[in-house]
Protein backbone atom coordinates (compact mmCIF):
# COMPACT_ATOMS: atom_id res chain seq x y z
CA UNK A 1 0.00 0.00 0.00
CA UNK A 2 2.52 2.32 1.35
CA UNK A 3 5.10 1.41 -1.92
CA UNK A 4 1.71 2.11 -3.93
CA UNK A 5 1.77 5.38 -2.36
CA UNK A 6 5.22 6.13 -2.96
CA UNK A 7 5.18 5.12 -7.02
CA UNK A 8 1.63 7.30 -7.38
CA UNK A 9 4.04 10.31 -5.58
CA UNK A 10 7.16 9.60 -8.05
CA UNK A 11 4.68 9.47 -11.24
CA UNK A 12 3.04 13.12 -9.84
CA UNK A 13 6.79 14.61 -9.20
CA UNK A 14 8.03 13.16 -12.31
CA UNK A 15 5.20 14.52 -14.41
CA UNK A 16 4.18 11.15 -15.99
CA UNK A 17 0.90 11.90 -14.38
CA UNK A 18 -2.06 12.86 -17.56
CA UNK A 19 -3.87 16.00 -16.53
CA UNK A 20 -7.19 14.31 -15.34
CA UNK A 21 -4.59 11.92 -12.86
CA UNK A 22 -3.34 14.97 -12.14
CA UNK A 23 -6.16 17.10 -11.00
CA UNK A 24 -7.48 14.43 -9.72
CA UNK A 25 -4.64 13.43 -7.17
CA UNK A 26 -4.33 17.46 -6.13
CA UNK A 27 -8.03 17.44 -5.12
CA UNK A 28 -6.70 14.11 -3.13
CA UNK A 29 -3.49 16.07 -1.67
CA UNK A 30 -5.41 18.60 -0.52
CA UNK A 31 -7.98 16.67 1.97
CA UNK A 32 -5.37 14.45 3.24
CA UNK A 33 -2.51 16.13 5.18
CA UNK A 34 -0.21 12.83 5.26
CA UNK A 35 -0.53 12.96 1.52
CA UNK A 36 0.39 16.66 1.08
CA UNK A 37 3.24 15.64 3.77
CA UNK A 38 4.50 13.17 2.37
CA UNK A 39 4.85 15.38 -1.23
CA UNK A 40 6.62 18.08 0.96
CA UNK A 41 9.21 15.59 2.26
CA UNK A 42 9.71 13.94 -1.46
CA UNK A 43 10.06 17.75 -2.64
CA UNK A 44 12.66 18.44 0.12
CA UNK A 45 14.44 15.14 -0.80
CA UNK A 46 14.70 16.02 -4.84
CA UNK A 47 15.70 19.66 -3.91
CA UNK A 48 18.67 19.16 -1.63
CA UNK A 49 19.85 15.82 -4.14
CA UNK A 50 19.64 17.86 -6.72
CA UNK A 51 21.41 21.39 -5.72
CA UNK A 52 24.66 20.49 -7.18
CA UNK A 53 26.46 23.76 -5.95
CA UNK A 54 25.73 23.02 -2.47
CA UNK A 55 27.22 19.32 -2.89
CA UNK A 56 29.87 20.72 -4.09
CA UNK A 57 30.45 23.61 -1.73
CA UNK A 58 29.19 21.15 1.53
CA UNK A 59 32.21 18.64 0.10
CA UNK A 60 34.67 21.24 0.48
CA UNK A 61 33.77 22.54 3.25
CA UNK A 62 33.79 19.13 4.88
CA UNK A 63 37.70 18.78 3.50
CA UNK A 64 38.33 22.50 5.03
CA UNK A 65 37.32 21.16 8.47
CA UNK A 66 38.79 18.65 8.34
CA UNK A 67 41.90 19.77 8.01
CA UNK A 68 41.22 22.30 10.41
CA UNK A 69 41.38 20.06 12.90
CA UNK A 70 44.21 18.72 11.64
CA UNK A 71 46.29 21.49 12.09
CA UNK A 72 44.95 22.62 15.50
CA UNK A 73 46.65 22.48 18.58
CA UNK A 74 44.60 22.55 21.78
CA UNK A 75 45.25 25.64 23.73
CA UNK A 76 47.42 24.83 27.21
CA UNK A 77 47.48 26.73 30.28
CA UNK A 78 51.50 26.87 30.72
CA UNK A 79 51.21 24.86 33.96
CA UNK A 80 49.33 22.28 32.00
CA UNK A 81 52.59 22.00 29.60
CA UNK A 82 54.81 21.43 32.10
CA UNK A 83 52.63 18.95 33.72
CA UNK A 84 51.45 17.14 30.46
CA UNK A 85 55.46 17.19 29.24
CA UNK A 86 56.16 15.36 32.75
CA UNK A 87 53.47 12.57 32.63
CA UNK A 88 54.65 11.79 28.66
CA UNK A 89 57.78 11.27 30.08
CA UNK A 90 56.80 9.17 32.24
CA UNK A 91 54.64 7.12 30.03
CA UNK A 92 57.11 7.18 27.68
CA UNK A 93 59.92 5.69 30.39
CA UNK A 94 56.99 3.00 31.19
CA UNK A 95 56.50 1.91 27.86
CA UNK A 96 59.91 1.79 27.00
CA UNK A 97 60.51 -0.70 29.72
CA UNK A 98 57.88 -2.68 28.79
CA UNK A 99 58.59 -2.55 25.18
CA UNK A 100 62.61 -2.64 25.12
CA UNK A 101 63.15 -4.98 22.06
CA UNK A 102 60.08 -5.50 21.03
CA UNK A 103 59.42 -2.56 18.35
CA UNK A 104 55.65 -2.10 17.56
CA UNK A 105 54.09 -2.93 13.81
CA UNK A 106 51.34 -1.13 12.67
CA UNK A 107 48.21 -3.60 12.01
CA UNK A 108 48.18 -5.59 8.63
CA UNK A 109 46.13 -2.95 6.21
CA UNK A 110 45.10 -6.62 4.41
CA UNK A 111 43.35 -7.75 7.04
CA UNK A 112 40.70 -4.57 6.39
CA UNK A 113 41.12 -4.32 2.94
CA UNK A 114 38.18 -6.02 0.62
CA UNK A 115 38.34 -4.94 -3.24
CA UNK A 116 35.47 -2.47 -3.93
CA UNK A 117 32.94 -4.25 -6.14
CA UNK A 118 33.69 -2.86 -9.91
CA UNK A 119 30.69 -0.42 -10.93
CA UNK A 120 30.67 0.54 -14.55
CA UNK A 121 28.73 2.99 -15.35
CA UNK A 122 28.05 2.46 -18.64
CA UNK A 123 27.20 -0.80 -19.94
CA UNK A 124 28.94 -0.55 -22.74
CA UNK A 125 32.03 0.01 -20.88
CA UNK A 126 32.58 -3.74 -20.07
CA UNK A 127 32.63 -4.44 -23.86
CA UNK A 128 34.72 -1.68 -24.81
CA UNK A 129 37.57 -3.21 -22.45
CA UNK A 130 37.78 -7.08 -23.15
CA UNK A 131 39.08 -8.74 -20.00
CA UNK A 132 38.92 -6.01 -17.41
CA UNK A 133 36.02 -7.18 -15.78
CA UNK A 134 37.15 -10.48 -15.72
CA UNK A 135 40.55 -9.71 -14.63
CA UNK A 136 39.41 -7.35 -11.57
CA UNK A 137 36.17 -9.99 -10.20
CA UNK A 138 38.42 -13.01 -10.64
CA UNK A 139 41.04 -10.84 -8.79
CA UNK A 140 43.77 -11.26 -10.96
CA UNK A 141 44.78 -7.38 -10.24
CA UNK A 142 48.27 -7.67 -11.81
CA UNK A 143 46.10 -8.60 -15.36
CA UNK A 144 43.96 -5.47 -14.27
CA UNK A 145 46.44 -3.01 -13.64
CA UNK A 146 47.39 -2.53 -17.31
CA UNK A 147 43.96 -2.80 -18.43
CA UNK A 148 42.68 0.32 -15.85
CA UNK A 149 46.31 2.11 -16.59
CA UNK A 150 44.99 1.69 -20.62
CA UNK A 151 41.55 2.97 -19.98
CA UNK A 152 42.66 6.16 -18.00
CA UNK A 153 45.15 7.01 -20.89
CA UNK A 154 42.22 7.00 -23.26
CA UNK A 155 39.78 9.29 -20.62
CA UNK A 156 42.16 11.66 -18.66
CA UNK A 157 39.03 13.00 -17.28
CA UNK A 158 37.54 9.77 -16.05
CA UNK A 159 38.15 9.36 -12.38
CA UNK A 160 36.52 5.58 -12.44
CA UNK A 161 39.76 3.92 -14.21
CA UNK A 162 41.78 5.90 -11.61
CA UNK A 163 39.90 4.74 -8.69
CA UNK A 164 40.42 1.27 -9.25
CA UNK A 165 43.78 1.16 -10.25
CA UNK A 166 44.69 2.55 -6.48
CA UNK A 167 42.20 -0.44 -5.22
CA UNK A 168 43.84 -2.84 -8.00
CA UNK A 169 47.62 -1.65 -6.25
CA UNK A 170 46.20 -1.98 -2.91
CA UNK A 171 45.32 -5.59 -3.65
CA UNK A 172 48.36 -6.42 -5.34
CA UNK A 173 49.97 -5.27 -2.62
CA UNK A 174 51.54 -1.87 -3.53
CA UNK A 175 50.22 0.22 -1.36
CA UNK A 176 52.83 3.25 -2.06
CA UNK A 177 51.75 2.93 -5.56
CA UNK A 178 47.92 3.24 -4.81
CA UNK A 179 48.13 6.69 -2.50
CA UNK A 180 48.60 9.30 -5.64
CA UNK A 181 45.61 7.24 -7.69
CA UNK A 182 43.81 7.67 -4.25
CA UNK A 183 44.20 11.03 -3.70
CA UNK A 184 43.41 11.94 -6.97
CA UNK A 185 39.81 10.06 -6.25
CA UNK A 186 39.27 11.23 -2.99
CA UNK A 187 39.65 15.06 -3.91
CA UNK A 188 37.60 14.41 -6.66
CA UNK A 189 34.00 16.10 -6.85
CA UNK A 190 32.42 12.19 -7.90
CA UNK A 191 30.32 9.40 -6.35
CA UNK A 192 33.93 7.83 -5.72
CA UNK A 193 35.05 10.01 -3.74
CA UNK A 194 33.98 8.95 -0.31
CA UNK A 195 35.53 5.37 -0.75
CA UNK A 196 38.56 5.90 -1.69
CA UNK A 197 39.04 7.80 1.26
CA UNK A 198 38.43 4.70 3.03
CA UNK A 199 41.35 2.84 1.01
CA UNK A 200 43.82 5.77 0.67
CA UNK A 201 43.43 5.36 4.84
CA UNK A 202 44.13 1.85 4.46
CA UNK A 203 47.00 2.69 1.41
CA UNK A 204 48.86 5.20 4.04
CA UNK A 205 48.60 2.45 6.47
CA UNK A 206 50.19 0.32 4.09
CA UNK A 207 52.97 2.36 3.25
CA UNK A 208 54.36 2.95 6.63
CA UNK A 209 52.74 6.20 7.44
CA UNK A 210 51.24 5.99 9.95
CA UNK A 211 50.33 9.58 10.96
CA UNK A 212 48.66 10.07 7.66
CA UNK A 213 46.88 7.38 7.69
CA UNK A 214 45.38 8.39 11.60
CA UNK A 215 44.24 11.69 10.24
CA UNK A 216 42.65 10.16 7.34
CA UNK A 217 40.54 7.53 9.34
CA UNK A 218 39.85 10.83 12.05
CA UNK A 219 38.27 12.69 8.76
CA UNK A 220 36.11 9.39 7.75
CA UNK A 221 34.88 8.50 11.27
CA UNK A 222 34.09 12.44 12.22
CA UNK A 223 32.03 12.89 8.65
CA UNK A 224 30.99 9.56 9.30
CA UNK A 225 31.24 7.99 5.33
CA UNK A 226 31.68 5.49 3.87
CA UNK A 227 33.37 2.44 6.04
CA UNK A 228 32.96 4.37 9.58
CA UNK A 229 32.75 1.94 11.48
CA UNK A 230 35.69 0.05 9.98
CA UNK A 231 37.59 3.27 10.76
CA UNK A 232 36.71 3.09 13.90
CA UNK A 233 37.83 -0.38 14.85
CA UNK A 234 41.28 0.37 12.80
CA UNK A 235 41.95 3.40 14.55
CA UNK A 236 41.20 1.92 18.04
CA UNK A 237 43.34 -0.94 16.94
CA UNK A 238 46.60 1.85 15.90
CA UNK A 239 46.10 3.40 19.12
CA UNK A 240 46.01 0.34 21.44
CA UNK B 1 47.53 33.85 2.83
CA UNK B 2 48.02 37.68 2.69
CA UNK B 3 45.09 39.85 4.63
CA UNK B 4 41.69 39.84 2.56
CA UNK B 5 39.42 42.17 2.49
CA UNK B 6 35.53 41.08 3.06
CA UNK B 7 34.76 41.77 -0.50
CA UNK B 8 37.59 39.74 -1.29
CA UNK B 9 36.33 36.51 0.88
CA UNK B 10 32.77 37.24 -0.52
CA UNK B 11 34.43 37.18 -3.87
CA UNK B 12 36.74 33.97 -3.30
CA UNK B 13 33.47 32.38 -1.46
CA UNK B 14 31.34 32.31 -4.87
CA UNK B 15 34.04 31.34 -6.52
CA UNK B 16 34.52 28.06 -4.10
CA UNK B 17 38.34 29.17 -3.80
CA UNK B 18 39.73 26.52 -1.50
CA UNK B 19 42.54 28.69 0.12
CA UNK B 20 39.86 31.56 1.03
CA UNK B 21 37.32 28.82 2.85
CA UNK B 22 40.04 27.63 4.66
CA UNK B 23 40.66 31.09 6.13
CA UNK B 24 36.92 31.44 6.82
CA UNK B 25 37.61 28.28 9.18
CA UNK B 26 40.59 29.68 10.30
CA UNK B 27 39.30 32.92 11.03
CA UNK B 28 35.36 33.14 11.76
CA UNK B 29 35.17 29.44 13.48
CA UNK B 30 37.01 29.29 16.79
CA UNK B 31 34.53 32.57 17.87
CA UNK B 32 31.51 30.41 16.90
CA UNK B 33 33.19 26.87 18.60
CA UNK B 34 34.07 29.17 21.89
CA UNK B 35 30.29 30.61 21.72
CA UNK B 36 28.46 27.23 21.74
CA UNK B 37 30.66 25.32 24.16
CA UNK B 38 30.40 28.08 26.33
CA UNK B 39 26.76 27.53 26.26
CA UNK B 40 26.69 23.94 27.03
CA UNK B 41 26.64 22.91 23.34
CA UNK B 42 29.32 20.41 21.49
CA UNK B 43 32.01 21.40 19.30
CA UNK B 44 30.19 19.48 16.54
CA UNK B 45 27.20 21.79 16.52
CA UNK B 46 29.18 24.86 15.99
CA UNK B 47 30.95 22.91 13.35
CA UNK B 48 27.95 21.76 11.56
CA UNK B 49 26.06 25.45 12.67
CA UNK B 50 28.94 26.59 10.97
CA UNK B 51 28.72 24.85 7.45
CA UNK B 52 25.22 26.15 7.50
CA UNK B 53 25.59 29.75 7.80
CA UNK B 54 28.36 29.27 4.87
CA UNK B 55 26.21 27.26 2.77
CA UNK B 56 23.59 30.16 3.03
CA UNK B 57 26.03 32.98 2.57
CA UNK B 58 27.64 31.52 -1.01
CA UNK B 59 23.95 30.80 -1.82
CA UNK B 60 23.31 34.83 -0.96
CA UNK B 61 26.94 35.92 -2.98
CA UNK B 62 26.25 33.40 -6.08
CA UNK B 63 22.60 34.95 -6.66
CA UNK B 64 23.75 38.65 -6.09
CA UNK B 65 27.18 39.88 -6.83
CA UNK B 66 26.90 43.13 -5.61
CA UNK B 67 25.68 41.66 -1.80
CA UNK B 68 27.27 43.24 1.06
CA UNK B 69 27.62 43.16 4.17
CA UNK B 70 27.70 46.67 6.46
CA UNK B 71 28.08 45.30 9.99
CA UNK B 72 31.68 43.50 8.68
CA UNK B 73 31.71 39.93 7.86
CA UNK B 74 32.89 38.98 10.92
CA UNK B 75 30.12 40.33 12.87
CA UNK B 76 27.88 38.62 9.84
CA UNK B 77 29.00 35.38 10.46
CA UNK B 78 28.76 35.58 14.11
CA UNK B 79 25.26 36.88 14.29
CA UNK B 80 24.20 34.38 11.99
CA UNK B 81 25.97 31.57 13.83
CA UNK B 82 24.36 32.59 17.31
CA UNK B 83 20.97 33.17 15.30
CA UNK B 84 21.26 29.58 14.18
CA UNK B 85 22.42 28.29 17.70
CA UNK B 86 19.48 30.17 19.45
CA UNK B 87 16.94 28.84 16.89
CA UNK B 88 18.47 25.06 17.80
CA UNK B 89 18.12 25.86 21.47
CA UNK B 90 14.52 27.42 21.03
CA UNK B 91 13.53 24.35 18.87
CA UNK B 92 14.55 21.65 21.46
CA UNK B 93 13.83 24.08 24.43
CA UNK B 94 16.88 23.59 26.36
CA UNK B 95 17.43 27.40 27.33
CA UNK B 96 15.67 30.41 27.20
CA UNK B 97 17.98 33.11 26.61
CA UNK B 98 16.26 36.10 27.63
CA UNK B 99 18.76 38.87 27.34
CA UNK B 100 18.75 37.54 23.50
CA UNK B 101 16.23 38.74 21.07
CA UNK B 102 17.14 37.12 17.61
CA UNK B 103 15.40 40.47 16.46
CA UNK B 104 18.31 42.52 17.18
CA UNK B 105 20.82 40.75 15.75
CA UNK B 106 21.92 41.78 12.20
CA UNK B 107 20.98 38.89 10.13
CA UNK B 108 18.54 39.77 7.07
CA UNK B 109 15.34 38.07 7.09
CA UNK B 110 16.29 36.50 3.32
CA UNK B 111 19.29 34.76 4.83
CA UNK B 112 17.30 33.51 7.36
CA UNK B 113 15.38 31.55 4.80
CA UNK B 114 18.35 30.46 3.08
CA UNK B 115 19.35 29.26 6.44
CA UNK B 116 16.79 27.17 6.75
CA UNK B 117 17.20 25.89 2.93
CA UNK B 118 20.29 25.01 4.32
CA UNK B 119 19.42 23.18 7.50
CA UNK B 120 17.34 20.86 5.09
CA UNK B 121 19.81 20.08 2.62
CA UNK B 122 22.10 19.36 5.39
CA UNK B 123 19.28 16.76 7.27
CA UNK B 124 18.90 15.29 4.19
CA UNK B 125 22.92 14.47 2.91
CA UNK B 126 23.60 13.55 7.00
CA UNK B 127 21.14 11.11 6.59
CA UNK B 128 21.74 9.93 3.08
CA UNK B 129 25.25 9.37 4.16
CA UNK B 130 24.29 7.22 6.79
CA UNK B 131 22.48 5.10 4.84
CA UNK B 132 24.09 1.26 3.34
CA UNK B 133 26.29 1.69 0.31
CA UNK B 134 24.13 -0.16 -2.28
CA UNK B 135 21.21 2.38 -0.64
CA UNK B 136 23.15 5.57 -1.64
CA UNK B 137 23.81 3.82 -5.24
CA UNK B 138 20.12 3.33 -5.78
CA UNK B 139 19.39 6.62 -4.30
CA UNK B 140 21.80 8.45 -5.99
CA UNK B 141 20.60 7.49 -9.35
CA UNK B 142 17.13 7.42 -8.41
CA UNK B 143 17.52 11.01 -7.68
CA UNK B 144 18.96 12.08 -11.26
CA UNK B 145 15.76 10.84 -12.32
CA UNK B 146 17.23 7.47 -13.60
CA UNK B 147 14.30 5.13 -14.07
CA UNK B 148 14.11 1.52 -12.32
CA UNK B 149 15.59 -0.19 -15.77
CA UNK B 150 18.23 2.19 -15.81
CA UNK B 151 19.51 1.92 -12.04
CA UNK B 152 19.64 -1.93 -12.49
CA UNK B 153 21.46 -1.68 -15.77
CA UNK B 154 24.03 0.46 -14.56
CA UNK B 155 24.10 -1.31 -11.33
CA UNK B 156 24.00 -4.80 -12.25
CA UNK B 157 20.72 -5.41 -10.54
CA UNK B 158 17.65 -6.83 -11.67
CA UNK B 159 14.58 -4.47 -12.27
CA UNK B 160 12.45 -5.93 -9.69
CA UNK B 161 15.21 -5.95 -6.99
CA UNK B 162 15.94 -2.34 -7.83
CA UNK B 163 12.35 -1.24 -7.15
CA UNK B 164 11.82 -3.04 -4.18
CA UNK B 165 14.99 -1.83 -2.69
CA UNK B 166 14.60 1.91 -3.84
CA UNK B 167 11.21 1.86 -1.73
CA UNK B 168 13.09 0.00 0.93
CA UNK B 169 15.95 2.50 1.02
CA UNK B 170 13.59 5.52 0.46
CA UNK B 171 12.05 4.78 3.62
CA UNK B 172 14.95 4.29 5.81
CA UNK B 173 16.05 7.85 4.63
CA UNK B 174 12.81 9.50 5.51
CA UNK B 175 12.80 7.35 8.89
CA UNK B 176 16.27 8.98 10.03
CA UNK B 177 15.03 12.37 8.93
CA UNK B 178 11.73 12.12 10.88
CA UNK B 179 13.63 10.80 13.80
CA UNK B 180 15.86 14.17 14.23
CA UNK B 181 15.14 16.51 16.26
CA UNK B 182 14.69 19.50 13.61
CA UNK B 183 12.52 17.93 11.38
CA UNK B 184 9.35 19.52 12.82
CA UNK B 185 10.76 22.90 12.36
CA UNK B 186 11.94 22.26 8.81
Amino acid sequence: MQQQQDETIEKYMTGAMNNDERRAFEEQMAGDPELAEAIRVEKWMQAAAADQEWIALRRQLQQADQRRAGTKRPFLRPVWIWTSAAAAILLLAVWSILHIGRPASPPDYTAYFEPYPLVLQQRGETSDRPGLQEAYRSGDFQKAVPLLEQWAGQDPGDITPVFYLGIAQLADNHPEKATGYLQKAAASETAFAEQAGWYLALAWLGSGRQEEAVTQLQAIIRARSYQWEKARELLAVIES
Amino acid sequence: MAELSDRQLLDGLARSEGQVIDHFYRQFLPGLIRYVTSRGGKEADARDIFQEVLLALFRKVRSDANFEIRAGLQTYLFSAGKYQWFTRQRRTQKIEPLEENPGDWHVPEDIRDTLLEAERFQLFHTCLEKLGDTCRKILGLYFQRQSTDEIAGKLDFSPGYVKKKKFECKQALKEAMQKDPRFPFL
